[in-house]
């Protein structure tokens, strides 16, 4: 036999073995494993939703401008270059104003008030002031909804308002008059958490066996909260707790900053620090590349930044000093040539749609949210879970967690830090620290 | 149905679908991952966090590589990071007999049965002395059946590299057998 042949054989041999080889996972793993990964799976599907409805919503909004440019404009364009008013375009895309403009199965049509939009399918139509819709913690929206036998056929009509990360509201729409075409209806929408984002989107749609149709799409942006988080939750030792579900074994978060470990970015870093304390919006440019990466709807650099948290309408109030702040707090942690914030470090494969860092000493975990509420634990950097119904529990200024006790508990929301919430990503520009990323979600 | 089908499906979907791709892989990624890490509980571990990273990153998969072929670029890049850290730990271990389930007892004599399955332990500790690199490809190639130019894309090499990273760890392989306890192979 050659060493060739010799070798072939050999190698024969090793496959063979290998391949004989079975090592089988238990099967409850399997049954338990199959659970988790269809909850992630289903919530991946919502985002992706999501993202198109967003993108959707956006372009639908260009086409729309571009319409409302070419009807109001060209005309005028027409009559100013051949004086008769009998032109070209007039056979072309420009019409009367009113006329409705199809965009992918929705039609935004332009109405009196040129500010005005008003958004409609087969289901709904609905009227807004402006869009996006500016809103607060409790909103109205008022339209009109299709009623019939056609329409009955269609399901359930629900409503929902996300913000990218969370379902911040849902439910059913209210009942309309007997009658059928076109009924009015008015939306009263309470969100029940805190959007983590600025932008949002308010969904309407038609549910049948949970297939959901006839989807309309509102984008909203949401304007500060009222009241401060503290006040409001002062005497809220009613709400209830989360009930225990499973938990994450003990692990432990760290703080790693460090900011200090580089001169020039521990300077930039103190300068930052300054301008968020300060509320020095032109300090804050400084900091800010001006090409910096933004979330959220593809917005990009300063000025989107600067428009979408209103640091040029109405800096002192703008929800961005809070958020800066949360992140900034901990300092910064180095990741190759570049400084992020917070500087939290999570285990290891820890899951971030699922996790909540508990970050200080002796962080009083109690039984509701508020200070009334009992001390059930005392925790120190700890990663704990999220419990699965968020909107339910958690409250302005307070983050309900799972203990790896299993058991639930609030959390004064200074002390909790989420994989998902606002982070910094700062890099060097021309030589120059600066910060080149703020976003939220993933 | 083929992979790339049921990875349209899921998109569009069908939990069914997913499933189905599940139920597909998961004994092979479970082998795998075992082999690699030899701890039974950390490979429980590490094959939910790869057929999580599945979940997220299916609606990202364009269907470029074969299903199989990302798949096995997810748990390579999830194993990197596990056995830099787990090391010392993957050197000492020895592979528990109720872990291994073998599938030859059909035509076997109880004697022939029981030298076969010391062989291929023998083998899996052997396995376990090669170096991350050298372990990796013939697990690949020899245990999954990749093929050298679609290991080269899980291993982000050139396929000559690969090539020749599977020869030399061949023959590392070949020595430590033949170095070490008296198996018979033939």
């Amino acid at each position: 036999m050659s060493t060739h042949e010799g070798r072939d054989h050999w190698q024969e041999w090793i496959k063979n073995q290998l391949q004989e080889v079975e090592v089988l996972p238990r099967k409850e793993y399997l049954e338990e494993s199959m659970k988790v990964l269809l909850a992630t799976l289903h919530e991946e599907r919502r985002k992706v939703r999501f993202r198109k409805r967003i993108r959707r919503t956006l372009e639908g909004m260009a086409v729309a401008a571009a319409a409302v440019a070419i009807i109001y404009v060209a005309p005028q364009l027409n009559n100013l270059l051949q004086g008769d008013g009998s032109t070209a375009l007039d056979q072309g895309p420009a019409g009367q104003p009113g006329e409705k403009i199809s965009i992918m199965g929705e039609t935004a049509k332009e109405t009196e008030d040129s500010s005005a939009v008003k958004l409609e399918n087969k289901m709904f139509h609905i009227q807004l002031p402006a869009s996006p819709l500016k809103v607060g913690s409790e909103f109205e929206v008022t339209g009109e909804v299709k009623q019939g036998p056609e329409a009955d056929s269609q399901g359930q009509l629900r409503y929902e308002v996300e913000d990218g990360h969370n379902i911040l509201a849902s439910g059913t729409l209210p009942s309309v008059g007997e009658g059928t075409g076109w009924q009015p209806f008015v939306l009263k929408v309470k969100l029940e958490q805190k959007p983590t984002s600025p932008n949002g989107l308010l969904i309407l749609y038609t549910n049948q066996a949970g297939q959901r149709s006839n989807e309309l799409t509102i984008p909203l942006q949401f304007v500060e909260q009222q009241g401060s988080p503290d006040a409001a939750v002062k005497h809220d030792v009613s709400a209830p707790l989360p009930p225990a579900e499973e938990a994450y074994p003990a692990q432990s978060v760290r703080v790693l900053d460090r900011h200090e470990e580089d001169q020039a970015f521990s300077s930039y870093f103190k300068l930052l620090h300054k301008a968020v304390q300060e509320r020095d919006v032109a300090a804050l440019k400084k900091a800010m590349s001006p090409e910096i990466y933004l979330s959220f709807g593809g917005q990009k650099g300063y000025r989107d930044l600067e428009e979408m948290w209103k640091l040029k309408t109405n800096p002192e109030a703008s929800p961005i000093w809070s958020e800066l702040e949360k992140a900034l707090k901990y300092g910064a942690k180095k990741d190759g040539e570049y400084f992020r914030a917070p500087a939290i470090e999570l285990p290891a494969g820890t899951d971030e749609y699922r996790a909540r860092a508990i970050v200080g000493s002796n962080v009083n975990v109690r039984s509701a949210p508020s200070m009334d509420g009992k001390v059930i634990e005392q925790v120190s950097n700890l990663l704990v879970r999220m419990p699965k119904d968020l909107t339910k529990y958690d409250k302005p200024g307070w983050k309900a967690v799972i203990l790896p006790s299993g058991k639930p508990g609030y959390v004064a929301a200074e002390y909790v830090v989420e994989p998902l919430g606002y982070r910094a990503v700062f890099g060097k520009v021309d030589g120059k620290w600066t910060m080149i990323t703020w976003i939220a979600g993933d | 149905m083929d992979d790339e089908r049921l990875v349209e499906r899921i998109k569009q979907g069908d939990d069914d679908a997913f499933r189905e791709l599940y139920h597909k892989y998961v004994h092979q990624v479970f082998r795998y991952v075992y082999l690699q890490v030899g701890d039974y509980q950390r490979t429980e571990e590490l094959t939910q966090d790869i057929f999580m990273k599945v979940v997220k990153g299916l609606v990202r998969f364009r269907g470029q590589s074969r299903f199989q072929t990302w798949l096995f670029t997810i748990v390579r890049n999830c194993l990197t990071d596990e056995l830099r850290t787990y090391k010392k730990k993957r050197l000492t271990m020895t592979v528990p007999q109720e872990d291994l389930i073998r599938m030859d007892d059909r035509f076997d004599t109880v004697e022939d049965r029981v030298l076969r399955e010391e062989a291929r332990e023998e083998l899996i500790r052997h396995l376990q002395k090669l170096s991350d690199d050298y372990r990796v490809v013939i697990l690949l190639v020899d245990l999954e059946g990749f093929s050298l130019r679609e290991a080269a894309e899980i291993l982000n090499r050139s396929e000559k590299a690969t090539k020749s990273l599977h020869y030399r760890a061949m023959r590392q392989l070949r020595q430590v057998v033949e170095g070490g306890m008296n198996v018979e192979y033939s």
